[in-house]
């Protein structure tokens, strides 16, 4: 039987036949396939091709064996966590959901035949005949975006067999790489790790507990994780990746962790739900420059703006203009320096700070406070007068338990910094991280 | 507050991010021009510390917005015209 006229469910359970082993470790107990494949179906005999489902769910058997159903009945699933709840009416209004299931059962959203609505999107993907997914952007601004994919387009990509690492993961059930992880796992018989605790302590025991051997990360971990002192000794041998992503990553961390973990390959990771998965290389492993592959994916820059056109892209978004150009590019807002195909972000396009004509990255600013010794995280922010056009603000968290006042900051700052770079207000405080990209 | 109150203030503030003392600065010192002794970012600073003196007084002193450059273009003009919009938005002004 080929593979496209084979059910998702069937596929998998073909892959896991004769397989024991679990697909995730979890602290709340253990999942193999065989305990997805042996939970009691939901009665699904109310949904139908073409229908938008959410599925309010985790990495739980009923969750997983749900969503696989949907997606083989030909379902727009919009996955969801009890963790956004509050948000759940804006999105189920937006998604235009037909059906809701909980850990209740399965609700029709009967107010939808009061004033029926669709949407062009929706009713390509049905003409299609395809499954479809809707997930949620978290943007700091405005209200979350729907993101429309094609299924097809999304498990496209584990037709080709991809061993792969042991690794951990935060689990996001409502976001694509949460979910990509899980299929990742699914389709190659991968094990995944669910973390019991977001600190270094933690993470490092559960490494090292269940010999985990990819280690996806934020630079602000890695900084937390050098600090603690527990690189190189406390950091386990099983470990032979270690991937770090969504927020900037500068050069002397990543090349104090190259120095301390010679055997631990570095890797970037880029990505964004408006496009899909995209692989990603690093040029090096003590490189910030990356490149970007997968099947058709192409790059270009627009004024050292970073473009990218992918088949994988989404179908559109449900409350938001389109965000390609005619020809299917995508601006994705961050400037880059490009040597020999490989990129290097510099800062996002509304990054730059412009102060008497005078332009920078806010990044610069931040990683001049960020190689100070007492100086944990910067956060830099033009602000617009009507003096000099911008001057820069800053916000500094110091490392726990050192001495550090504005008065002492701004001397060491001016040591580093041209003087239309200078910030001319500076605070110490707290820096407020958003609360779900920056995982560990 | 009086203007010559929000003066005082400006002048107090000049002083100490020109780190001089306030003697040679009063309300005719011009502020942006040839004649100013003070350059541009330096008054940035100037109006970021007003920002700050306004919170301790218990306002919020607005020198960016379009509504109050459109109400007095010329508050940069002088120590006096700035002290002027400081009293202003402080409740005074007379």
């Amino acid at each position: 039987m080929s593979a496209a006229s084979e059910g998702l469910l069937e596929r998998l359970a073909r892959i896991w036949e004769g397989v024991d082993h679990p697909f995730l470790i979890h602290p709340a107990g253990n999942l193999t396939f065989a305990d997805i494949l042996g939970q009691p179906p939901v009665d699904l005999t109310s949904v139908h091709r073409g229908d938008v489902v959410a599925l309010i769910g985790d990495f739980d058997a009923r969750s997983v064996h749900t969503l696989l159903r949907l997606f083989d009945l030909g379902a727009i699933v919009v996955p969801l966590t009890a963790a956004t709840r509050a948000q759940h009416d804006y999105f189920l209004e937006t998604a235009l959901v037909d059906t809701v299931i909980d850990a209740a059962g399965v609700h029709r959203r009967e107010n939808r035949h009061l004033r029926p609505r669709t949407h062009p999107l929706l009713e390509e993907l049905r003409n299609d005949e395809t499954a479809g997914l809707i997930l949620f952007s978290t943007g700091t601004t405005g209200q979350p975006k729907a993101i429309l994919h094609d299924l097809d387009h999304f498990i496209r990509r584990f037709d080709r067999p991809n061993p792969g690492l042991r690794a951990l993961s935060f689990l996001l059930f409502d976001h694509i790489g949460g979910l990509n992880t899980l299929l990742q796992a699914l389709f190659n018989r991968r094990v995944i790790v669910a973390p019991s605790g977001r600190t270094v302590d933690a993470v490092l025991d559960d490494c090292r507990r269940h010999g985990v051997e990819a280690l996806p990360a934020t630079p602000t971990f890695l900084r937390m994780l050098l600090l603690s002192g527990a690189v190189p000794q406390g950091v386990p041998e099983t470990i032979r990746l270690i991937t770090y992503s969504t927020e900037r990553m500068d050069q002397p961390t990543l090349d104090a962790l190259c120095a301390l973990l010679p055997d631990v390959e570095f890797r970037q990771t880029f990505g964004m739900s408006e496009l899909g998965i995209m692989r990603v290389a690093s040029k090096a492993r003590d490189s910030l420059f990356f490149n970007l592959g997968g099947r058709g994916v192409e790059t270009r820059t627009v004024d050292n703006v970073l473009w990218i056109r992918t088949p994988a892209r989404m179908r559109g978004y449900l409350n938001a203009p389109s965000p390609f150009d005619s020809e299917g590019w995508y601006n994705t807002g961050d400037i880059v320096v490009e040597r020999d195909g490989f990129y290097k972000v510099t800062g996002r396009a509304d990054d730059v700070i412009n102060v008497g004509g005078l332009k920078f990255m806010a990044a610069e600013v931040e990683q001049a406070a960020l190689a100070l010794d007492a100086v944990l995280f910067a956060k830099a922010v033009g602000r617009d007068n009507p003096l000099t056009g911008q001057h820069v603000e800053l916000l500094v968290q110091p490392v726990p338990g050192a001495n550090l006042d504005t008065a002492e900051l701004k001397a060491q700052l001016q040591q580093r910094l041209p003087a239309h770079m200078m910030p001319r207000r500076l605070r110490i405080d707290a820096v407020p991280v958003s609360h779900r990209y920056k995982l560990v | 507050m009086t203007n010559d109150e929000a003066a005082a203030i400006v002048q107090a503030v000049i002083a100490s991010v020109l780190d001089t003392d306030a003697n040679g600065i009063d309300q005719d010192t011009p502020l942006i021009g040839g004649q100013a002794q003070i350059d541009s970012i330096k008054l940035v600073e100037v109006c970021l510390a007003l920002e700050d003196r306004a919170e301790q007084l218990g306002f919020e002193f607005d020198w960016t917005s379009e509504a109050t450059l459109s109400r007095s273009r010329s508050m940069f003009r002088s120590v006096g015209a700035l002290a002027e919009v400081f009293a202003k938005q402080a409740g005074g002004g007379k």
